[in-house]
């Protein structure tokens, strides 16, 4: 039994090693970081918005470009600043559920996902604005702002070919789809067997 | 490492002086490797070895207690098939390797998968029948709920730690004898990326039934699990 358990550990490690060779990184990745790590101006921001709860910062790299994330929660909601690696405001994105969409809304958003699947099923919609720093601040505030909103929809989306996906999509408040991108989740062969 | 060993060792000994003297308790090491292997975008083929191997049993004389045996070795083979991005259905089949008999298990089982802002939550409600030369046949009928949380940040990136739990019930019938097994698992878990994880953890398994139980078993358990790229 001994040496069956040696052999065993001994083809796990080669499988392990050899394998290193052949795997590709991930387009995404996010690594949890200290705000001294954050540039200024980005810190500036946020910390002008006067949040009472915590404020957690990530460095993110998605396909080679380099970013830093703020995500807190403000009355009741998620959001998620994202910034260049300059400190650069690039969007503001907040978590909202279905039902606190305008019922318009709802439906050309729906209409839009009809044309892309055959069936789908709602998991995440995020208000995405963008704009300038000025009219960007007005979001913490009670103002009216002049900036660009588009959403984030998660679905999971029955395909024409019969298959089931999960998808990212960037939609615009008229229904246009902007993008387009398919999540894969990580494997779940640990939660399975 | 050595940590979890000794701390592993400690739990077996503290839960054999807690309990009664009827109470069993054995424990030790349990390795266990799984590999997926992508046939189509929707089939994949599972293979696990799960080897568990005694450093403790109190239903020996004294002086024999702290000895190494080889409780069991499963060999289990699964057919898996994606019925939507989130919900699975396979079908396997186990060839186990015992003391008193090896035995056979047919295995059926359907996974979904929740996944909320920074945890996901893995179900899988498995039927499983086991079948022996000498003893009847055992079907039980399980429910898991496992999740992986990453440690650093809100999603878990090539390189991470998380922390892996899991809770189990088994009812099941024999002989027509009903019983329930609990298992609780927690741990530490390491994600290299897509293909590779490792995990280590406690296994704690109760049974023939709760709040009753007269057998407590405590299992250090290292986990690899590989998938070879093919098909996402």
């Amino acid at each position: 039994m001994a040496m069956k358990l040696q052999l065993l550990l001994l083809l796990v490690l080669t499988v392990f090693f050899f394998n290193d060779y052949l795997v590709a990184q991930k387009e995404e990745q996010e690594m949890s970081i200290s705000r001294e790590e954050v540039p200024k101006n980005a810190l500036d921001f946020i910390e002008d918005q006067g949040l009472k709860g915590k404020v957690k910062w990530y460095r993110e790299t998605t396909s080679g470009k380099d970013s830093y994330e703020s995500k807190f929660k403000r009355e009741g909601k998620y959001y998620s600043v994202e910034f260049d690696t300059l400190g650069k405001i690039e969007d503001i994105e907040i978590a909202v559920r279905l039902r606190d969409l305008p019922k318009e809304t709802r439906t050309i958003i729906k209409n839009s996902l009809s044309t892309e699947f055959k069936k789908f099923k709602w998991l995440k919609i995020q208000e995405q604005y963008t704009g300038t720093l000025e009219e960007m601040e007005k979001l913490f505030t009670r103002e009216t702002a002049k900036l660009t909103l588009l959403y984030e929809v998660e679905v999971e989306g029955k395909l024409k070919d019969g298959g089931w996906e999960m998808f990212e999509l960037l939609i615009s408040p008229k229904g246009e789809i902007i993008a387009k991108r398919k999540i894969t989740l990580r494997p779940t062969d640990n939660l399975n067997y | 490492m050595r940590f979890l060993l000794l701390f592993c060792l400690a739990l077996v000994f503290i839960t054999d002086h807690v309990w009664s003297q009827n109470t069993r308790v054995q424990g030790g090491l349990f390795p266990e490797m799984g590999l997926n292997i992508p046939l189509s975008q929707r089939w994949k083929y599972t293979a696990k070895i799960e080897s568990q191997h005694g450093l403790y049993r109190n239903t020996v004389p004294e002086d024999e207690r702290i000895n190494y045996y080889h409780y069991r070795t499963d060999f289990q083979s699964f057919l898996e098939v994606k019925l939507t991005a989130r919900i699975k259905a396979a079908a396997g089949y186990q060839y186990r390797i015992e003391d008193g008999g090896n035995n056979h298990r047919s295995i059926q089982q359907i996974t979904w998968l929740n996944t909320f802002r920074t945890f996901r939550v893995g179900s899988r409600l498995r039927a499983d029948q086991r079948f022996s030369p000498d003893i009847s046949p055992e079907f039980r009928l399980r429910y898991r709920a496992s999740s992986d949380i990453p440690l650093e940040g809100e999603k878990l990136d090539d390189g991470e730690k998380y922390v892996l739990l899991s809770l189990e019930f088994i009812p099941a019938i024999q002989g027509g004898e009903f019983t329930l097994e609990n298992r609780l698992v927690a741990g530490i878990g390491h994600y290299f990326d897509r293909s590779k994880k490792l995990e280590f953890t406690l296994d704690y398994r109760t049974d023939p039934y709760f709040p009753n139980v007269n057998r407590h078993r405590i299992w250090c358990k290292f986990s690899f699990y590989w998938s070879l790229k093919g098909f996402k």
